[in-house]
């Protein structure tokens, strides 16, 4: 198995983009330089606008990542459980891969009762790999009830990260800014975490969804950060039937 | 997401043993996948199957579920296998269906007194004792991850999601009963972290309120609890709950003493009504008696 640096994007949005470029070219652009797109739709109760939802699960496939619905006080074991659920995944396939190539077969030719101990070290493995993590925060105008929770979920996010037995290389990036820019850098890989505390209550909601550009610099801070990656193949096909 | 819905009356084989199931109805859904009433077709028997595409998720529940097979409180796994669905894999487990309702449901629908509120803590912290015996903290203690039983009225533990080993991070939690986050001690899963989460669903549940570490600090509820008309010895229990590293088996002691004394108050209470009113019926029934021994004497 390789050792390297596991790269995501963590979009976190509640509608539809509607400034700069598609997303999901973007989400696209994302996958084939190893960097995985998930994406959390924020809803209300009762509240759906279809497009917006369809477009979440369209970056994320694109994006070779996972996609969640989420109230907004649930946000915060939203973003942990996909953060997780894509380190596994992408630890299986690597695994799989390996499999079929010593022994032909993959782990759903197995049985399940005898998986056991594969799954324990695919878990164990997720658990240590270093991962570089950007989080993309929707600050447009509807989010302005929701901003707040969804400040404190980050923190809580960062939090968890610190029990962490791996290394987390974590940025935050707030869209539109709060200059109304399309984007802006709240917390970059290298900054001083304990000033994320501060800089995220800088925050503001109103403007605009420019989804793309946030997703393109998310890629460009990524690669100036990281080097190593984990390598997934064009299993892409093979990602899609795992997520439905 | 990611799961495909079933339908009722659906046939389902799992794919390495060969079971055959028929869906009743959902009963469940989350991040993880859903939960499905359904039908062993060999058996007749009734179960919950929970159905995912997270296959090491599901594993790592089912192997847990099994190490902790002799704790009664905690359902019963009886296999775990694959299921292929219009092409799409996904994996299952077929757990014990309890026919009743969760403890959140339950308790948000009646006014319940301080001694059932009690009692149905004393059953859960003699079920984390055995949890925590096996070398196991249960983690995020969830009202509606413990279900009622409707017929054999026993409390059943349904979804062991959060359960770490002891030493280790606990990865899932509620905030509002997290002790990291009233700053009350750490998320290093030893047996008084479940034992603060207990300590706030009581305190909840006497309240009827669930206080926001972000609104609240620990102190302010302390105060609120020294403000209430309760025993002092369930003050001191519940602030030591609070604030105290300790050990289940004590923890359980002092609630079962307490809820034993809570029993007893009410049950002298009851017995001092009846004697009121058999009081009263017996001095109205006296007066009423020599009221009319008076007023036949003076008729005559």
């Amino acid at each position: 198995m390789k050792s390297g640096v596991l790269k995501q994007i963590i979009l976190i949005t509640d509608g539809q983009s509607n400034i700069g470029g598609d997303p999901v070219i973007s989400a696209k652009n994302a996958y084939n330089k190893n960097i995985i797109v998930n994406t959390i739709g924020i809803v209300n109760n009762e509240d759906s606008n279809d497009k917006a939802l369809d477009e979440i699960v369209s970056i994320a496939k694109a994006g070779g990542g996972q996609y969640e619905y989420t109230q907004i006080n649930n946000l915060y074991q939203t973003m942990k459980s996909v953060t997780i659920k894509t380190i596994n995944q992408t630890i299986q396939q690597a695994v799989n891969k390996q499999l079929k190539e010593i022994m032909g077969q993959g782990l759903e030719n197995i049985e399940p009762a005898s998986r056991n101990k594969l799954l324990k070290y695919i878990e164990e493995y997720s658990a240590e790999i270093e991962i570089s993590c950007c989080i993309l925060m929707d600050c447009s105008g509807s989010m302005n009830k929701k901003i707040d929770e969804a400040r404190y979920s980050i923190m809580d996010l960062l939090d968890s990260f610190n029990y962490r037995k791996g290394k987390v290389n974590l940025a935050v990036i707030a869209f539109p800014g709060s200059k109304l820019e399309n984007f802006e850098v709240i917390h970059s890989f290298s900054d001083d975490i304990c000033k994320l505390k501060t800089s995220i209550y800088g925050t503001r909601a109103s403007g605009g969804t420019p989804t793309a550009p946030a997703i393109e610099k998310a890629i460009s801070l990524i690669e100036e950060y990281s080097s190593e990656s984990i390598i997934f193949e064009e299993e892409h096909m093979g990602l899609e039937k795992c997520y439905g | 997401m990611g799961c495909v819905e079933l339908r009722p009356y659906q046939q389902l084989i799992g794919k390495w043993r060969g079971t055959p199931y028929e869906v009743i109805k959902k009963i469940g859904q989350g991040g993880f996948g859903q939960v499905y009433l359904v039908r062993n077709l060999n058996t007749g028997g009734l179960y919950a199957l929970k159905m995912t595409n997270d296959n090491i998720s599901i594993n790592r529940e089912y192997q847990l579920i099994n190490e902790l097979k002799n704790i009664e409180i905690v359902i019963n796994a009886y296999e775990i296998d694959d299921l292929e669905i219009d092409g799409q894999l996904f994996y299952f487990i077929c757990l014990d269906y309890i026919d009743g309702m969760n403890l959140d449901i339950y308790l948000k629908k009646r006014t319940i007194s301080l001694e059932v509120i009690l009692g149905l803590m004393v059953v859960i912290v003699e079920g984390l004792i055995k949890i925590h015996e096996n070398g196991y903290i249960l983690g995020d203690v969830k009202l509606d991850n413990i279900m009622l039983d409707r017929v054999t009225k026993e409390l059943r533990i349904i979804d062991l999601g959060g359960v770490v080993k002891k030493g280790e991070t606990i990865n899932e939690f509620t905030p509002s009963y997290d002790r990291a986050k009233w700053q009350c001690g750490s998320r290093i899963a030893a047996e008084s972290y479940d034992l603060f989460i207990v300590t706030m669903i009581i305190i909840r549940l006497i309240f009827r309120e669930e206080f926001n570490p972000r609104v609240h600090n620990i102190n302010d509820i302390i105060k609120k609890i020294n403000a209430l008309e309760l025993s002092e010895e369930l003050k001191s229990f519940l602030i030591k709950g609070l604030l105290k590293e300790q050990q289940s088996n004590c923890f359980a002691k002092d609630l079962r003493k307490i809820y034993n004394g809570e029993k007893q108050n009410r049950q002298s209470k009851k017995k001092n009504s009846k004697f009121d009113r058999i009081n009263i019926i017996f001095i109205s029934s006296v007066s009423l008696l020599i009221t009319t021994t008076l007023y036949i004497m003076l008729r005559l």
